[in-house]
């Protein structure tokens, strides 16, 4: 798995260090001429963090595109491993990215919040919510986030698989059929068997509830953490699903 | 016992309602390097693929060294493609690099004679070199493998005679005695000189599978004008 994961990174180094380059350089020029002019430091944060936003996005668009490349590749699919492997390497990929992104975030937060004065940046928001919430629920939160990504990108890579076992543009329209239907049943399962527990946002297992009063100030006065082990069972069920049959087209209706 | 290198038994493989392959029977043994001759879209490619494992049959098995296709038969099959195994970032020793992270039967020894056997230099990126070193990039990598079963995939497609040549020397002074060969091609003059056995296809259907030299004796024809005559229009 190192070693694919090497090669998917090695096939992606040119776009991931100019990407890291530019995002490094916006934001330093950002933060200077924002200093230099004087801006407002709320505003220039907000929008800073949507160009971390947009990389973050722009990141899950690479780790699409190697996956659809790969199950293409006959340099890939040749090798003596089995399917599942592909699937695996880019969203290991994509996590690495994110970490790599948030450590970035953490360090510009920091270096902002000293330079602009800011008190309520969201790295220091998110270090009082964590410092009041305690470990478990952090933890919780955390494989919430996980488990949400890994949910959509199961559903996102069956998509693409889909899209690449039709020729042409056929195939493509195919996968974005297929994605919008497959998310429409599982909500329509999910609203029939979880009634009283879902709610439109929320994909995994984590309950959180807090006071909307107490974020505006700036001091999260309650977090109320539980598990859902019905839903999660579910959706473990539907990700081993979807997986399954990822393979299954992989070995058998992938156009090579 | 052993087992034949590679084995197709009724295979057959259809796309919707086409029919690439029908109904084909084989059987390659070792030191052997065999034709897999036919027109433009007779099923040669489909043929290697199966026996690749990049694609399953419809119906039939297949078995490389005695293994259904799949994980173990990969580890010892070295396919070159009509398509280029490497990927664009890549230069010549990355390429190099790649078969040997994956391959444990890859021979780096072998490799660099190969490549300097090719006139290829490991610097060179792969979006740099011409066609024809590209094709003869591809087969460095295959044939440096010390597979059980190689398959080459018209190797020597547009080539300039040169280069065709130099590939060719390249199958023979490099290939493993103890391994099986099948190489697809509708250029047969060019090649026939290297050939044990040949198999004909023709619109799927296996029509003869033959040794050269009995080739030869019984039809008193070469192989190119054998080939010639049974894909007449």
């Amino acid at each position: 798995m190192i070693n694919l994961l090497k090669y998917d990174f090695k096939r992606n180094a040119n776009l991931i260090l100019a990407g890291a380059a530019i995002l490094v350089l916006a934001q330093a020029a950002l933060m200077l001429a924002g200093w230099w002019r004087d801006w407002d430091g709320q505003i220039l944060y907000i929008g800073i963090m949507v160009i971390y936003v947009l990389f973050g996005f722009l990141a899950y668009l690479m780790m699409c595109q190697t996956y659809n490349g790969n199950i293409r590749s006959y340099s890939r699919r040749l090798l003596p491993l089995g399917s599942w492997y592909l699937p695996v390497s880019p969203f290991l990929l994509l996590v690495i990215c994110y970490l790599a992104l948030g450590a970035m975030f953490v360090l510009f937060d920091t270096l902002f919040s000293l330079i602009f004065d800011v008190k309520d940046t969201l790295f220091s928001m998110l270090r009082q919510f964590v410092g009041q919430i305690g470990f478990w629920d952090s933890a919780a939160m955390t494989f919430n986030f996980l488990w949400g990504l890994l949910f959509i990108t199961v559903a996102v890579f069956m998509a693409i698989t889909v899209a690449r076992t039709i020729d042409g543009k056929g195939g493509t329209f195919m996968g974005i059929a297929a994605f919008i239907a497959l998310f429409a049943l599982i909500v329509w399962i999910e609203a029939l068997l979880f009634p009283q527990t879902k709610d439109d946002s929320s994909w995994g297992i984590v309950s959180i509830e807090i006071n909307e009063g107490a974020i505006v100030s700036g001091a999260i006065s309650k977090a109320n953490t539980s598990f859902d082990w019905g839903l999660l069972l579910f959706e473990l069920a539907i990700v081993a699903a979807l997986y399954y049959a990822i393979l299954y087209m992989l070995d058998r209706k992938v156009k090579l | 016992m052993s087992h034949p290198i590679l084995q197709f038994s009724s295979v057959s493989k259809r796309y919707g309602s086409k029919t690439a392959l029908q109904d084909v029977s084989l059987q390659v043994g070792a030191g052997k390097i065999i034709g897999l001759l036919g027109s433009n879209g007779s099923g040669k490619t489909t043929l290697m693929k199966i026996a690749a494992g990049l694609l399953q049959p419809s119906s039939g098995t297949v078995r490389v060294c005695g293994e259904p296709v799949g994980v173990k038969s990969k580890a010892v099959t070295s396919f070159m493609p009509d398509k280029p195994l490497t990927e664009p970032w890549m230069r010549v020793r990355d390429a190099i690099a790649f078969y040997r992270d994956f391959y444990p039967d890859f021979d780096l020894a072998k490799a660099r004679d190969m490549l300097a056997f090719m006139q290829l230099n490991e610097r060179d990126k792969v979006t740099s070199l011409s066609k024809g070193m590209n094709e003869r990039l591809q087969l460095t990598l295959a044939l440096s493998r010390n597979a059980r079963l190689y398959l080459l995939d018209e190797p020597i497609g547009g080539v300039d005679p040169v280069a065709r040549e130099k590939i060719l020397d390249a199958i023979i002074q490099f290939y493993s005695e103890d391994s099986g060969l099948i190489v697809s091609t509708h250029l047969i003059r060019d090649i026939e000189r290297i050939f044990d056995e040949v198999l004909l296809i023709k619109n799927g259907r296996l029509i003869l599978h033959e040794q050269v030299d009995a080739i030869r004796t019984n039809h008193d024809k070469s192989v190119d004008d054998l080939f010639k005559e049974v894909y007449a229009e």
